[in-house]
């Protein structure tokens, strides 16, 4: 096992944000957590992130904004969005950047951990393996 | 003498007037003194002395100034003046006073002896003198005075004396005549007048009369002959009196009496004149015709002859009644024999003829009335029983006895009929005050004569009003027998019987109002007499109003060249009278027109009577012309109004009495198919009348004919020939006839056809009413429909933001949960409970806040080709079946794939699904059934192609009809819980995949939902 996939969850909700970090760290994920988009890109600079896990609708800078930038500066970043607004054509907008995929809050949690996992064994170093819980 | 002579004595010496008068008092005059001459005018004036001693020495003015004036007065001329003078007593002065006017003169001195003899002898003189002039004067105005003309001619026929009358007569001053011939005056002839009397009193010595005219007058002289004292013929004496009124009286007189005769000959009434003794002096023609006798054989005999046996004692009372000097007019009916000796009837009316207030003659008027008496009888028989009953009803009787003092004391009545008769009971009676009471206050006079008569004991039977108990007046006729007590030598009872002849009475008042019209009728009628040739028709006579008839002012100029022959306007119509006259010896009423004198024509009507002996036809004319105009103008009133009643196109019908046909004109005939003389007569209801209206309409015609009154305007259905129904409007109103129903004349219009369209009109109205309230409908509920979605959008709105609001709390439970389990693995059992609890609502939540926002918002449709069956089973296995519920799937697996965006599909089958469910609580069946249609859908969409359709069935309730239409709308539920967006969203999401959404349901047998869905097209796939 040689690093954890990290994951960086987005939202300007703090109280969505450490929920969704503390389940995620529970399944044994090493977490960051960003209360906005510039908070994140600064992390973003410092850190290597595997996943990035964001919401859209974000006061200053959006999530598929975020995304984009993000993946300037770490090509190859995973994206899952989160959304609890219909906002169409910035989803729409997200999923041709290449976001991996479209979550509706509230998040169908299971679906999440999922979703990582197939990301871990598809995208992510074949070696990152499953991690201290499993 | 009575008083005495007055005499005035003057003289300028006051002795002598003094001694004078001594004298003249002594010898039994009364005196005057006068001093002056104006002393003397004024006691002249005063005194009016019958004589004057009149000195002529007067200091003012002298006698004989005072003569003169008193002479020159026509007061005083008459006083006797006698000049006394000493001085002036020459006989020149003497014969000075005398011219003067003095009546005497006396020279002074004279003795007075002298003096009262020259006065008594003067005074005598002048009382002669003054008789004298008297005679003269009365003789004078005697002659003049007298009305007739006098004159008195010598033996030479010279007039010497004649009269103011004769004077004014001839027209020439007495003074112009004297002298001359009498028959150069009176005939204007230079020798003696031929048939002048004159002639013949000078040789009979003889009064002789003769009528002559003179300057249009005429004019009657009476000639006496004056004999001297040796008898021979010494003048004449002739009276000459205007007699051209007279004369005029007595033409008129003939005239009339030609006229009447002419009247009595030609009237079909008989007449008779006949004496006191009843012997007949004249007799019409009719009465001839009656007796079939001659006028010689009748004349003279008594009329007893021809009376009926029966009938002669009432002729003789009559007759002795008349001979009493009874002068009224008899009216009675008698049986006379007939010349076949048949009875005949007779109504007469005899009058008596005076002359000189003696009744010398009898005027018989009598009519056959066997006719009508037949007639009468005939009747008076079949009502006799009724009358006798009803006479016996309704009669009362009564008696009174009558006390001292002509007290009325009732003793009895027939009550009940006397109650029904006056309407009180005889103690009402009493009470009011007896009969006298009730009579009516007119015929009080009639009562209180009839009682005084009563009281003398005759017995009496009066005719009188009373007044019933309810104020209606009725006439009584009273029969009242007094019974006399010869012992007291008074009436003590009075029977009587009463008998209500009201009807009699007022049968009699209009009997006798239209006699009098008849009367007045007669004597206002204009009647022409004439007498004509036969051989010709020359006027042989005729009246005045004739000749006015013909337009001649005067009779003798129409006599004199009226021919009729020349003058009937018509050829032929003489002709034709003639030989009516000579066939029947009379024309009645025989009209025929006539040229006037100034060649106008007019129509006259007469009757007359054939004289063959005497040659001339005599009889009465009328000119009727104005009758035969307004005949004619009323015939072509009659011929306009039926040639309109013929030509104009409506229905005109006249109806009788029972609805009798009258009137059918040619409009009518069309419409009904019935000729007019088919129907005239019968019954309008019988033959046009459908026959269940007949009994009412009938009820109605009775009231219309009963008052004469109809309603303007109605409308009813009638029958023509061919059975057909027909409606007409009718305007109606009744033509009465003096007071009494005549016929209803109708107009009416064929509205059948009218009202067809009229109805047709109607209900095309409706329908489009119905259209437009329809479309109007629809337009407003597509208007609301919109309000509704643009509310819904807002709404939709709204409800979006708040949800995804809602989402990031829930998200926030959502994974506040979801870390507890996982951390609280071995929590207790109450722990899982509530914190499942919480996953469990955050859920629902959320399903809430999905549908909203699938409401909200369209969705992108991210179609793919999918199964059918696969999603149905995707959607089962999310919502399985509770266990009271069996599972029916057909879903055969050849079918074509859809071409939809899975999930919203499948959100829709869920929706579906799980409605189904809640459709059946009690249990049931789910069918889910897929197939394959080709058909396009009823809108028949461009879509057209192939669909599948998948159907989803219950055995639920169903749902009721009224919920049918609003099944898709959102915010419908009948659910409690949810908020009802579950089907419209479903339809919305079906619609945005191209597919349609449709149900069937009936109340307790299920509802199918059914989708149908777009596949892949050949080309796409």
């Amino acid at each position: 096992m040689s690093q954890p996939t990290r994951i960086l969850i987005v939202d300007d909700n703090p109280a969505m944000a450490q929920t969704t970090a503390d389940i995620l760290a529970l399944k044994g994920y090493e977490v960051r957590v960003s209360g906005s988009s510039r908070e994140a890109l600064d992390l973003l600079r410092r850190e290597k992130i595997h996943i990035l896990l964001t919401d859209v609708i974000m006061p200053e800078m959006n999530g598929v904004e975020l995304f984009v930038r993000a993946r300037k500066q770490q090509p190859g970043l995973i994206t899952f969005l989160m959304t609890a607004y219909s906002a169409d054509e910035l989803i729409q907008r997200g999923r041709m950047e290449g976001a991996k995929a479209i979550l509706t809050k509230p998040l169908d949690l299971n679906l999440l951990l999922m979703l990582i996992k197939a990301v871990e064994e598809s995208y992510l170093r074949k070696e990152s393996g499953p991690h201290s819980t499993t | 003498m009575s008083e005495k002579t007055k005499i005035l004595v003057v003289d300028d010496d006051p002795a002598i007037v003094s001694a004078t008068r001594r004298l003249l008092d002594k010898a039994g005059y009364q005196t005057f003194p006068a001093q002056t001459g104006l002393e003397t005018l004024e006691a002249a004036r005063r005194h009016r002395p019958d004589l004057i001693l009149l000195d002529v020495n007067l200091p003012d003015i002298d006698g004989f100034e005072v003569c003169r004036r008193l002479k020159a007065d026509p007061e005083l001329a008459g006083i006797g003046v006698i000049i006394v003078s000493s001085t002036y007593t020459d006989g020149e002065s003497q014969a000075a006073g005398l011219d003067l006017g003095a009546d005497g003169y006396i020279a002074r001195p004279v003795s007075n002896r002298e003096l009262l003899a020259r006065l008594q002898g003067l005074l005598r003189l002048r009382a002669a003198e003054q008789a004298a002039r008297l005679r003269a004067a009365e003789w004078q105005t005697t002659f003049d005075a007298v009305g007739s003309g006098i004159l008195l001619t010598d033996d030479a026929y010279r007039i010497i004396q004649c009269n103011r009358a004769m004077s004014e007569l001839l027209g020439e001053p007495c003074e112009n005549m004297l002298g001359k011939p009498c028959y150069q005056v009176v005939h204007g002839t230079a020798e003696p007048y031929d048939a002048c009397p004159l002639m013949t009193v000078k040789k009979e010595k003889k009064r002789q009369s003769m009528i002559f005219e003179r300057g249009g007058r005429w004019l009657e002289v009476t000639v006496d002959p004056i004999l001297d004292a040796e008898g021979r013929f010494a003048g004449s004496v002739h009276v000459i009196n205007d007699i051209t009124e007279r004369k005029r009286a007595e033409d008129a007189l003939r005239e009339s009496e030609e006229k009447y005769r002419l009247l009595a000959e030609t009237t079909p009434d008989v007449i008779i004149l006949h004496d006191m003794q009843g012997r007949i002096q004249y007799v019409n023609r009719a009465g001839l015709e009656l007796t079939g006798l001659t006028a010689e054989e009748v004349i003279g005999r008594p009329i007893d002859v021809f009376i009926a046996p029966e009938f002669q004692n009432g002729i003789r009372k009559r007759g002795e009644q008349r001979a009493r000097g009874n002068g009224g007019l008899y009216h009675y009916e008698v049986e006379v024999l007939s010349k076949s000796g048949q009875k005949l009837c007779m109504e007469v009316y005899s009058a008596p003829v005076a002359r000189q207030g003696e009744i010398e003659q009898i005027l018989i008027v009598a009519r056959d009335i066997t006719a009508r008496k037949q007639a009468e009888e005939r009747l008076q028989e079949s009502e006799e029983r009724h009358r006798a009953i009803s006479e016996f009803i309704s009669d009362y009787a009564y008696s009174f006895r009558v006390e001292e003092g002509n007290r009325l004391v009732r003793e009895w009545v027939t009550a009940e009929s006397f109650t029904r008769l006056t309407g009180y009971t005889p103690q009402e009676m009493d009470e009011r005050g007896g009969w006298a009471s009730i009579i009516y206050p007119d015929d009080m006079p009639i009562a209180l004569a009839r009682a005084k008569r009563l009281f003398a004991g005759q017995h009496d039977v009066s005719e009188f009003r009373i007044v019933r108990k309810d104020g209606a007046i009725r006439w009584l006729r009273d029969h009242g027998h007094p019974i006399v007590d010869d012992v007291q030598q008074r009436v003590i009872r009075i029977y009587g019987a009463a008998q209500d002849i009201t009807d009699r009475k007022q049968a009699e008042e209009s009997l006798r109002q239209s006699e009098e019209t008849y009367r007045n009728l007669f004597q206002n009628a204009q009647v022409g007499l004439f007498r004509t040739r036969i051989t010709d028709g020359k006027m042989l006579e005729s009246n005045e109003q004739l000749a006015r008839m013909f337009g001649y002012d005067s009779r003798e100029e129409f006599i004199a060249e009226y021919v009729t022959s020349q003058n009937y306007v018509d050829p032929g119509t003489r002709e034709r009278m003639l030989e009516m006259i000579r066939r029947d010896g009379f024309v009645q009423n025989f009209e025929a027109r006539f040229y006037r004198k100034d060649r106008s024509v007019f129509w006259a009507r007469y009757s007359a009577r054939i004289y063959p002996e005497q040659g001339w036809i005599e009889g009465v004319a009328e000119d009727i012309t104005e009758r035969k105009q307004a005949e004619a103008q009323l015939l072509s009133e009659k011929a306009w109004s039926e040639a309109i009643i013929s030509a104009a196109p409506n229905i005109i019908v006249g109806l009788g009495e029972d609805s009798r046909i009258m009137i059918f004109n040619k409009f009518t005939e069309k419409l009904t198919g019935f000729k007019a003389e088919e129907v005239l007569g019968k019954s309008w209801i019988e033959l046009f009348i459908p026959p269940e209206q007949r009994a009412e309409l009938s009820n109605v015609w009775e009231q219309i004919v009963q008052n004469c009154l109809i309603e303007y305007h109605h409308e009813n259905m009638i029958i023509t020939k061919t059975g057909e129904q027909r409606l007409i409007s009718w305007n109606n109103t009744v033509l009465t006839e003096n007071g009494q129903f005549r016929m209803v004349l109708s107009i009416g219009e064929d509205i059948t056809d009218r009202k067809r369209a009229e109805a047709e009109i109607l209900r095309l109205n409706a329908e489009l009413e119905q259209r437009v309230e329809e479309r109007t409908r629809q337009l407003q509920e597509a208007q609301e429909q919109l309000v509704r979605q643009e509310r819904l959008a807002v709404l939709g709105q709204l409800a979006g933001s708040v949800g995804h609001e809602l989402r990031n709390p829930l998200a926030v439970i959502n994974n506040a949960v979801y870390f507890l389990k996982l951390v609280l693995p071995d929590a207790g059992e109450k722990v899982r409970e509530y914190l499942n609890i919480l996953e469990r609502e955050t859920h629902n939540a959320e399903k809430i806040v999905g549908d909203l926002l699938d409401f909200a918002r369209v969705k992108s449709v991210d179609r793919e080709a999918v199964a059918a069956s696969e999603l149905v089973r995707r959607v089962l296995d999310r919502y399985p079946p509770p266990e009271n519920i069996l599972l029916h799937l057909d879903l055969p697996p050849d079918l074509p794939p859809l071409w939809v965006d899975p999930r919203q599909i499948e959100q829709v089958l869920g929706n579906l699904i799980v409605n189904a469910y809640q459709a059946m609580p009690e249990g049931g069946q789910l069918s889910v059934i897929s197939d394959q249609c080709s058909v396009s859908s009823e809108q028949g969409s461009v879509e057209g192609g192939r669909w599948v359709r998948i159907a989803v069935k219950d055995t639920g309730v169903g749902i009721p009809p009224e919920n049918m239409g609003k099944l898709f709308e959102p915010l419908f539920t009948t659910k409690t819980k949810g908020i009802g967006l579950g089907l419209a969203v479903s339809k919305k999401l079906v619609e945005a995949n191209g597919g349609r959404i449709e149900v069937q349901s009936e109340p307790g047998q299920g509802a199918t939902f059914t989708l149908l869905l777009p596949i892949v097209e050949e080309k796409s796939s």
